[in-house]
């Protein structure tokens, strides 16, 4: 599937770039898989669990050795991780700290590495998420223990944020909560987001570009605003033809309705009987991951 | 200026922010000169993404509108008063559309129609 | 590395409980057995409670946030094994100064050739325990290593129960230190192979931990 990106964003200089992310872990492989984040955009990675997502972030993140690919940071070569992670803010599924450290002793004991770090900052920022300060980390409830982690990974002053699927198993409040920290953000021009989620629909109105992955592979990558343009719900009655039906993405039938998704362009296949809907991100995602498999299949 | 947008709306949100910005400045609540709202800043006040406000603010780079200035943003540019009068002239045909639409769906009578009119007209 | 072994250390001051109750242990057995015995018991405890840190790095899931902060991961692992290091030596000090009580008590006589030969054995018993567990849990972590870690601790055990049964080897040795006086170029011998050790196993640990997937 083509990689779609506008004249205008393919000359914005690059806060990441990995090219051919190679990682064998077992029985999963994850594929040749490039990342791009423009500066000063959110890049939104999607796709069932078990596609990849985690896997491509900690291959970014020099969490597991890769077997082949690179990565650069602000067009830098991101081999010496003092130096890459001093400008990257990271937050995971769950905190990475210590269920004994008391909440305020996060920013002492994490704050000390970088030089940048702003305590104010962090203390202003536990007020405002509404953080108990004396309370240890293992009590957090998973929303507290993710504003935490966003609180943390903000202080050092970073260029780029990687999340890895922070809000998983989050209440729509907090989910809400991070999203709008993100747009805050985003507001400085120097910044950039890449963001993993199976959640798609924290990505609209927040992420510009976006990339699927599914079974270890990079299935879509453009802007979200291509993607919705490109693809459509289709769904009717009777037999619409070989061509038609062969255009359609994960093709379901039932008794004489079929329905799927196709590409805006192959709309003419289709007679009038074929009623054509707007898709949701979640819809094409749903459905490019479901032609993924019956293209394996060979269907 | 204020910009409010309706996600649920068929109008693409990039294109209602084009039209409220464009009646802002054919309205006269901009004026040339004007700086209109910093394009990140907006896109977060809106819960929009960047590239959605970058879009809307491209477009009426293009139509003339504003103009792009390096590292202050998107300035009104003077409105032409020609195409201003055709831009709100076509708004108002538009609205006036709508309101022949529903009328008709509601089986007014030209002269009902009319007398509404009338009564909107006289509302402060 | 500063910061590193700032972290470490302040995650240390959460354990004293546990600290505390190895040194109240020491005392005990040092005391029980006989003069200078609290010393090589120090370095046997300090072997014990290394694995403590690897735990709590489990438990908080700390590998992902080391892999997270600006620093490298030899950064992580010559911290790490300052920090234990730095254990030993508090360890030490209460050792001799158990050691030196019970000389003041007047219940044994206990000459410097006696005295430095126990800091000896008891720096040999750190630089071997942790030279070997500390590989294995950079490589694996906590739970799939502490069987590894239990090695060197049961093994020392043993050896340690069976010389302390058999009282006429210890008196031989005791005769052999006074008789001959210390045994000065043994002894540096020792701590130099010892210093190797330790080396070959920061060198191991760091490409182990390199390599581990987190």
């Amino acid at each position: 599937m083509g990689y779609a990106v506008n004249e205008k964003t393919s000359a914005t200089p690059l806060a990441l770039r990995a090219e051919g992310l190679t990682v064998r872990a077992g029985d999963f492989l994850l594929d040749a898989v490039d990342v791009e984040v423009p500066t000063g955009y959110v890049v939104g990675m999607v796709g069932p669990n078990g596609a990849g997502k985690t896997t491509t972030i900690k291959a970014i993140l020099g969490m597991v050795g890769r077997s082949s690919g690179f990565v650069e940071l602000f067009g830098e070569p991101a081999s010496r991780q003092a130096a890459r992670n001093a400008q990257i803010g990271v937050v995971l599924d769950r905190p990475f700290f210590s269920p004994d450290w008391r909440v305020a002793s996060v920013g002492t004991r994490v704050g000390r590495f970088y030089p940048t770090w702003d305590a104010d900052r962090f203390a202003g920022l536990l007020r405002e998420f509404r953080l108990p300060a004396r309370t240890s980390v293992g009590a957090l409830s998973r929303g507290q223990g993710m504003r935490l982690s966003f609180a943390v990974a903000l202080c050092h002053d970073p260029r780029l944020l990687i999340l890895d699927e922070p809000t998983g198993g989050l209440d729509p409040v907090a989910r809400a909560e991070l999203v709008e920290g993100l747009r805050e953000f985003m507001v400085d021009e120097n910044h950039s987001v890449l963001f993993s989620t199976h959640i798609t629909s924290d990505l609209d109105g927040l992420a510009d570009f976006i990339q699927v992955l599914d079974g270890g592979h990079s299935t879509y990558r453009g802007t979200l605003d291509d993607l919705h343009a490109q693809f459509a719900l289709v769904q009717g009655v009777g037999d619409p033809g070989r061509d038609a039906l062969r255009a359609v993405l994960g093709l379901r039938r039932a008794r004489d309705r079929f329905e799927g998704m196709i590409r805006v362009a192959d709309s003419h296949l289709f007679g009038r009987d074929a009623e054509l809907s707007a898709a949701t991100t979640d819809d094409i995602v749903v459905h490019l991951v479901r032609a993924g498999h019956d293209n394996e299949k060979g269907l | 200026m204020r910009i409010l947008l309706a996600p649920s709306s068929a109008m693409p949100l990039y294109e209602q922010i084009k039209d409220q910005v464009r009646a802002a400045v054919y309205g006269g609540g901009l004026n040339a000169g004007d700086m209109l709202p910093s394009l990140r800043r907006l896109a977060a006040d809106l819960r929009v993404s960047i590239m959605t406000v970058t879009r809307a603010y491209n477009d009426l780079a293009a139509e003339g509108l504003v103009r792009n200035e390096q590292g202050r943003g998107f300035v009104v540019r003077p409105v032409d008063s020609d195409r201003a009068k055709k831009a709100l002239e076509e708004r108002l045909r538009a609205a006036l559309r709508d309101f022949v639409g529903a009328a008709r769906a509601a089986r007014l009578t030209r002269s009902e129609a009319a007398g509404l009119l009338d009564t909107e007209w006289d509302t402060p | 590395m500063i910061h590193f072994l700032a972290l470490d250390l302040h995650g240390l001051v959460g354990r004293r409980m546990r600290l505390l109750a190895v040194a109240a242990m020491l005392i005990f057995f040092g005391i029980d057995m006989g003069p200078a015995f609290a010393i090589p018991l120090a370095a046997v405890a300090c072997v014990l409670i290394a694995s403590d840190l690897f735990l709590m790095d489990e438990r908080g899931r700390l590998d992902i946030l080391y892999a997270t902060l600006p620093v490298g991961r030899t950064t992580v692992v010559l911290g790490r094994y300052t920090t234990v290091l730095l254990e030993f030596l508090v360890a030490a000090v209460i050792g001799n100064t158990v050691a030196m009580l019970d000389v003041d008590f007047g219940r044994a006589p206990l000459g410097p050739g006696m005295l430095v030969m126990m800091n000896v054995v008891g720096f040999v018993i750190v630089a071997v325990g942790l030279a070997v567990q500390l590989p294995a849990f950079f490589a694996l972590g906590y739970t799939k290593a502490r069987f590894v870690g239990l090695v060197p601790p049961v093994v020392i055990a043993v050896a340690g129960l069976s010389v302390g049964r058999k009282a006429d080897i210890l008196q031989g040795l005791a005769a052999i230190v006074r008789g001959r006086g210390v045994s000065v170029p043994l002894e540096a011998a020792a701590v130099a192979g010892c210093v190797i050790v330790l080396a070959a196993s920061v060198l191991a640990a760091r490409a182990l931990y390199v390599r581990r997937r987190l």
